[in-house]
């Protein structure tokens, strides 16, 4: 059997580089994370430009780009942080647009200005193996979970021009004041007081984040209040004894014994995801 | 006599019910019926269910309403009040509790006035029940401890918990299935492979099911280590 794949070969792993979908799904009761894209409406954005559908997985980055080489021609598109993207050294288009890439070109990205999650979505989608249904790089589940160097992601190649017909302009929201909320399964523990206080104060993102969550900087109110260990979901506000509160991102556990306030929606999740540390915002309810 | 539940929407897709705070084995019981009719009922409209100590959280395909809310209510009333046990398999799990693989054993032991071998048989002794998974993929959360080894969780936590390592944090003990960040005091380390991706079902272990800790020397737990599939190394009991 010939192979029928082009390979993406990887020059420079960049920061946290993995490959994600939608997630994975029907595997929560064994204690497997959802995972998937950080910011689901970017990496949608990504697929759309290039003729997928959104269940197709793609390529993401963490404020510092991969740079790749893709050995056979293709169609891409970058979304997520605002980037010049260079073909073989080449400025090409910006961001959000169908990019065409010979074979042997290599792709490198500069990110201009605000964001942190990138995407780069290949037309055909990544065709690295499926792992219990889904393609999300998770560690301890699928055999990689970051790009190493020298490693090499397979692909369908697009010998074919392809004719696009999507051209995105505004990518990401740059001034977010308002992240959209409902009520957790402990909101109610709150007293009046608190819950006026929790959606009037104002937040913004730490430097402690990761896939798995983010910490808010401010502090809302100490608490001692435990829950015995009960589901919780990619989108919660945990509140910690410190009282920190804590969004829970993509790769967050299946199981928590933190008070769940709030529940961020699924566009809130994806804005979260690129909150700057210098952006204020507040929660309200939906 | 049927148990009290309260109904939550969580977030767009979910809806969370939710039993009496307590760690109680009916409570389970029950929570298992639940899922069961649940899941029977509606099997293709449902994306995740799991459940915690005390609650079921069921994950949708599609948003979910109010008028749903009321209907799974009236669903999970009906259901019949269930004497009989659920079904369960008991596991044997060995471990190897030498200072060289549980390394807090010895202060966890001063900390609570015993010697390290009263720790052991403690911790050996009882029949565990596995309440849910969850934390790490294959990870147990187990009822049953024995109240004299409950002990807060370490102040600071250990950036990297050795695999499957063997540990007591408030008032539980489990297992680490992988490498992990974790605040709890290790006392052992099982050679027992408890998740494999490789593995229809990577975690054969049930919610439900039990648990009995058997001591082993280093000398069979290093014999076990270097088994080729750790996974067949958990044995069933009668």
């Amino acid at each position: 059997m010939t192979d029928q794949y082009g390979y993406i070969q990887v020059i420079q792993a960049g920061l946290y580089t993995s490959i994600q979908d939608k997630g994975r799904f029907g595997y929560f009761s064994e204690g497997i994370p959802i995972a998937g894209c950080m910011d689901s409406l970017s990496a949608e954005r990504a697929n759309m430009l290039v003729g997928n559908t959104n269940e197709e997985a793609l390529i993401e980055w963490s404020v510092l780009p991969p740079k790749l080489k893709f050995l056979a021609p293709t169609y891409i598109a970058c979304t997520g942080v605002t980037a010049n993207i260079f073909i073989n050294t080449i400025k090409v288009d910006n961001t959000a647009a169908c990019i065409y890439i010979p074979a042997n070109a290599t792709l490198s990205l500069k990110p201009i200005e605000h964001g942190v999650y990138g995407y780069i979505a290949i037309k055909g989608g990544i065709k690295t193996p499926k792992v219990l249904a889904s393609r999300s790089w998770f560690s301890g589940v699928t055999s990689d979970a970051v790009f190493k160097k020298g490693i090499q992601i397979p692909y369908v190649p697009s010998h074919k021009k392809y004719q696009h017909h999507c051209k995105l302009t505004s990518i990401l929201p740059s001034k977010v004041s308002i992240l959209e909320v409902y009520r957790g399964p402990e909101y109610d523990l709150l007293t009046k007081q608190q819950q006026n206080k929790l959606m009037l104060q104002k937040f913004s993102v730490s430097q402690l984040r990761d896939r798995m969550g983010i910490q808010l900087s401010e502090t809302f109110e100490e608490h001692e209040t435990s829950i015995l260990s009960s589901p919780i979901l990619p989108g919660t506000i945990q509140w910690v004894p410190s009282g920190k509160l804590i969004a829970l991102m993509r790769n967050a556990q299946t199981i928590g014994g933190y008070p769940r306030l709030l529940q961020l929606t699924e566009e809130a999740i994806s804005t979260i995801a690129q909150l700057n540390n210098n952006v204020s915002f507040s929660f309200a309810l939906v | 006599m049927k148990l009290k539940l309260k109904y939550q929407i969580y977030g767009s897709h979910s809806i969370l019910i939710i039993w009496e705070s307590r760690i109680d084995y009916d409570i389970l019981k029950d929570i298992l019926l639940v899922k069961e009719i649940i899941l029977n009922y509606y099997s293709n409209k449902i994306q995740d269910c799991t459940n915690g100590y005390n609650s079921l959280l069921i994950v949708y395909r599609h948003e979910v309403s109010n008028q749903q809310l009321v209907f799974l209510e009236r669903l999970c009333n009906s259901r019949k009040h269930n004497k009989s046990d659920i079904e369960n398999t008991t596991w044997e799990i060995p471990i190897c509790y030498h200072v060289s693989l549980g390394m807090d054993l010895e202060e966890f032991a001063n900390s609570k006035d015993l010697n390290t071998d009263q720790v052991i048989e403690m911790h050996s002794g009882p029949i565990y029940t596995v309440y849910c998974k969850g934390f790490l993929p294959g990870f147990m959360y187990l009822g049953g401890l024995n109240e004299r080894l409950y002990c807060d969780r370490k102040a600071v936590p250990l950036l990297q918990v050795p695999k499957n390592s063997v540990a007591i944090g408030g008032k539980q003990t489990g297992i680490y299935p992988m490498q992990s960040p974790g605040g709890w005091h290790i006392i052992g380390r099982t050679p027992v492979d408890l998740f494999d991706i490789s593995k229809k079902e990577p975690s054969k272990i049930k919610i439900g099911d039990r648990i009995k800790f058997k001591a082993i020397s280093l000398t069979v737990y290093i014999e076990m280590d270097s088994v080729i599939d750790k996974t067949k190394l958990i044995k069933k009991i009668d």
